[in-house]
């Protein structure tokens, strides 16, 4: 008992008692003892049952204690590992990512979204409106920014959109982004993502293939009218050579025939600049030195530009390209021709060559495949063009000048024939300041050794034999077998492949050479070639042609050996090959064309 | 019953009516546990009942008078030895409001096999609460010392009207009590 009455303490306030009432205290007060010892037997057993399970329950409670603490530091290396890992992935994901509160606060945002790690910290809590009050976003850029972020949190759904950010002068930078809704445990929206992925190279491809296709159409068309063209040309060359080898010197129609035979030599050359930009000229690629080149055409440049304009040169050393010869020349002149028409008060034309040094990505983006590269930059110091004029300044028949001093085709055919030389053309100008080309053109190892000049003579060397003439334009094949009699020549003719096989079967064996337009319905002047020369082995062949269009044609003819002469051509040129056929024939032992070599 | 209830319920015996009293009441109430309580143990509700009927039979007082003052008693006993339910509640009322919100809740960590009685404010203003009390014990008598205790902490008079109901699970007592 927690009360605590002493019987001495009890004895001195009481009388003293005597007999049975004294016999009753003492037995009154032994039940107390008894009670109180009673009481503490009680309170100790209580207390040693307490102190067991208490012991017990620390036991336990101690186990608990480390096996949570083991948990503990389980679920810290666990949480820290997921840290790391989202952090390691959303550091390195190659898409913007942020996420942002239904109010537009940053919430969080990764590298790829903003790169300054002190930016990217200071972000945290902002809006846009403050970020692009400290990087320049302009003011429309923000407010359409905001105004998604509440149609996506008041609508719940997510919305895909593109955002163009000018990063700098001529730099524009594309994005596609989607801004999802994250919801709550109350299904509202709670956080907002925004993820996005640069879309600039896929714009800019896109951009690129759609302008090669319209060049290509275009490139298609000019060539089907060069061709039709040419085959006129051919016409009209042949009927007036004849009519001015009828005609006495000593007539005054005989300078009118000059006059016109140099007017089909002008359409030539203009068809020659179609082909030129359409990429379907023949031509004949050779390794030189670029500098070499440009030194070499520099007296015709310097007169093309005239006395007003500086002319300057800076010309690397040793700079091996592989391409047709000519077309480097024309497309110097054209150049050097639009850059004097840029600068009619005078002004300094530069030519530059060097060897460029491109990464892989720039040189992927530009189309190029070469290891190396040379630049050839060629800048006038010009009025320049604007922008609209610019983006279109490759484009055939485009021009700025008056009508008749510009054909439009000047800058297209040096599109075309680096093109076609596998390399890269763009263009850059500055109003009022001038205008740069460069031109990009993979870099050969070696120079090859010049080939000997071959400078036909102007007269038609007359010969014998029996010639076989196609074509199924009877204007060209009549000029043609026309002029091969003259020239002493037997000749048959045909109008097509099928009828031209029939002719040989029929004069089997009395055909010494078939001359054929390349480009014709039916069988093609490459196949009736193979085709009789399969069966004449010892025929000798010369194909005839304005533009062949077949990439896969053009190919075959070149690597089967077999002549081509390109049309328009002069009497002299078509003479001169024919003879150099026939004298072949009769110098060495029979000519196996690469092809029946081959096979 | 927790033993505190039983020592201190001597205590106030042995106070007012002398140890010698202590000694009636328990050797009259033949007791299971001999009258040997300690503040940790429990006992049956049976002796408490016993207890208190053998000291209104010796005494000639009432039953309920002598549990009210004993709950008054008590009433000094927890304010000495759990000051602090007292002073967080800051007054009376919400004192009684805490009993059953939070002195209940940490009674039963101490001693998960308590017993304890339930109770319910049914109706509160500034100067008047309804407090139904629920326990099979029959107690009302020591509640109501208890709040006449707890208000005497405090220092404010009160007024308290008790209203004896017949519930299913046992006696309930409806106590008003009102401010003076």
């Amino acid at each position: 008992m927690s009360h605590d009455h002493s019987f001495t303490d009890d004895a001195a306030d009481e009388p003293a008692l005597t007999g049975d009432a004294a016999a009753g205290r003492i037995a009154r007060l032994e039940r107390r003892l008894v009670r109180e010892k009673r009481a503490r037997l009680e309170a100790e057993k209580f207390l040693e049952t307490r102190s067991r399970e208490l012991f017990e329950l620390n036991t336990e409670l101690r186990g608990l204690t480390l096996a949570l603490e083991e948990r503990v530091l389980e679920r810290t290396a666990e949480l820290a590992g997921l840290k790391e890992f989202y952090e390691r992935v959303l550091d390195r994901l190659p898409a913007q990512l942020s996420v942002l509160s239904p109010s537009g606060v940053y919430l969080y945002t990764n590298p790829a979204e903003v790169s300054d790690d002190a930016l990217r910290a200071w972000l945290i809590g902002r809006t846009d409106a403050e970020y692009g009050a400290r990087t320049g976003i302009p003011v429309e850029g923000v407010a359409a920014r905001a105004a998604r972020i509440a149609a996506v949190t008041r609508d719940g759904r997510s919305v895909s959109y593109e955002e163009t950010i000018e990063a700098g002068p001529e730099h524009t930078r594309y994005f596609r982004r989607v801004l999802a809704p994250v919801s709550g445990d109350d299904g509202g929206v709670k956080y907002l993502v925004n993820a996005g992925i640069e879309v600039t190279g896929e714009r800019l491809a896109e951009e690129r293939l759609r302008r090669s296709q319209k060049m290509e159409a275009i490139g298609l068309l000019a060539g089907g009218i060069a061709h039709d063209f040419n085959n006129l040309l051919t016409i009209v060359i042949g009927v007036t050579e004849a009519l001015r080898d009828a005609t006495p010197p000593s007539s005054s129609h005989s300078a009118l025939f000059d006059e016109l035979l140099d007017a089909t030599g002008r359409g030539a050359a203009l068809t020659r600049q179609l082909l030129a930009f359409s990429r379907r000229a023949s031509i004949e690629t050779q390794v030189f030195d670029v500098s070499e080149a440009i030194r070499s055409t520099e007296n015709l440049i310097r007169r093309l530009l005239t006395e007003r304009i500086q002319c300057v040169l800076m010309l690397g050393e040793r700079l091996p390209v592989r391409m047709d010869r000519g077309g480097l020349d024309q497309l110097l002149l054209n150049l050097a021709a639009n850059a004097r028409d840029a600068m009619p008060t005078g002004g300094q034309f530069t030519v530059l060559t060097c060897e460029a040094t491109l990464t892989p990505e720039a040189a992927e983006a530009k189309g190029l495949t070469a290891a190396r590269h040379l630049l050839i930059e060629v800048q006038d110091s010009g009025v320049g063009m604007p922008p609209d004029v610019l983006q279109r300044a490759f484009e055939p028949f485009f021009t700025t000048k008056p009508v008749g001093q510009g054909s439009g085709l000047g800058l297209a055919s040096v599109y075309g024939i680096v093109i076609q030389s596998r390399g890269h053309a763009e263009i850059a100008s500055v109003e009022g300041e001038g205008t740069t080309v460069r031109i990009l053109l993979p870099l050969e190892e070696s120079i090859a050794l010049p080939a000997a000049s071959d400078t036909p003579a102007d007269v038609a060397p007359r010969g014998r034999g029996c010639v076989l003439v196609v074509d199924d334009e009877s204007g060209v094949r009549m000029v043609t077998t026309n002029l091969l009699r003259r020239l002493g020549y037997d000749v048959v003719e045909a109008s097509g492949g099928l009828e031209a096989l029939s002719v040989a079967e029929a004069r089997r064996g009395t055909i010494d050479l078939l001359i054929s337009d390349v480009r014709m319905p039916g069988i093609n002047g490459f196949e009736l070639a193979t085709a009789l020369m399969a069966a004449d082995p010892s025929l000798d062949v010369l194909l005839m042609s304005g533009y062949v269009d077949d990439a896969a044609l053009r190919d075959g003819i070149a690597s089967s050996g077999i002549p081509l002469i390109e049309k328009p051509y002069r009497a002299a040129s078509l003479g001169q090959q024919v003879t150099k056929l026939f004298e072949a024939r009769r110098a060495g032992p029979a000519r196996v064309p690469t092809l029946l070599r081959e096979a | 019953m927790k033993g505190m209830v039983f020592t201190e319920f001597l205590e106030f015996v042995g106070e007012r009516f002398g140890e010698d009293m202590v000694d009636d009441i328990i050797e009259v109430s033949a007791l299971p546990s001999g009258g040997a309580y300690t503040s940790v143990g429990i006992y049956s509700h049976g002796e408490m009942v016993s207890l208190c009927g053998a000291l209104a039979e010796r005494t000639q007082q009432p039953v309920g008078e002598l549990v009210r003052d004993f709950g008054v008693r008590l009433s000094d006993t927890f304010a000495r030895d759990f000051p602090d339910f007292f002073r967080r509640a800051g007054n009376l009322f919400d004192f009684l409001e805490s009993i059953e919100a939070h002195i209940h809740i940490e009674v039963l960590k101490l001693y998960p096999d308590a017993e304890l009685p339930r109770f319910v404010v049914e109706e509160r203003s500034a100067a008047r609460m309804v407090l139904l009390y629920t326990s099979p014990r029959k107690m009302g008598h020591l509640s109501e010392g208890l709040i006449l205790g707890s208000a005497r902490q405090f220092n404010v008079e009160v007024r308290v009207a008790l209203e004896t109901l017949d519930v299913d699970e046992g006696m309930s007592t409806r106590f008003v009590v009102e401010l003076v």
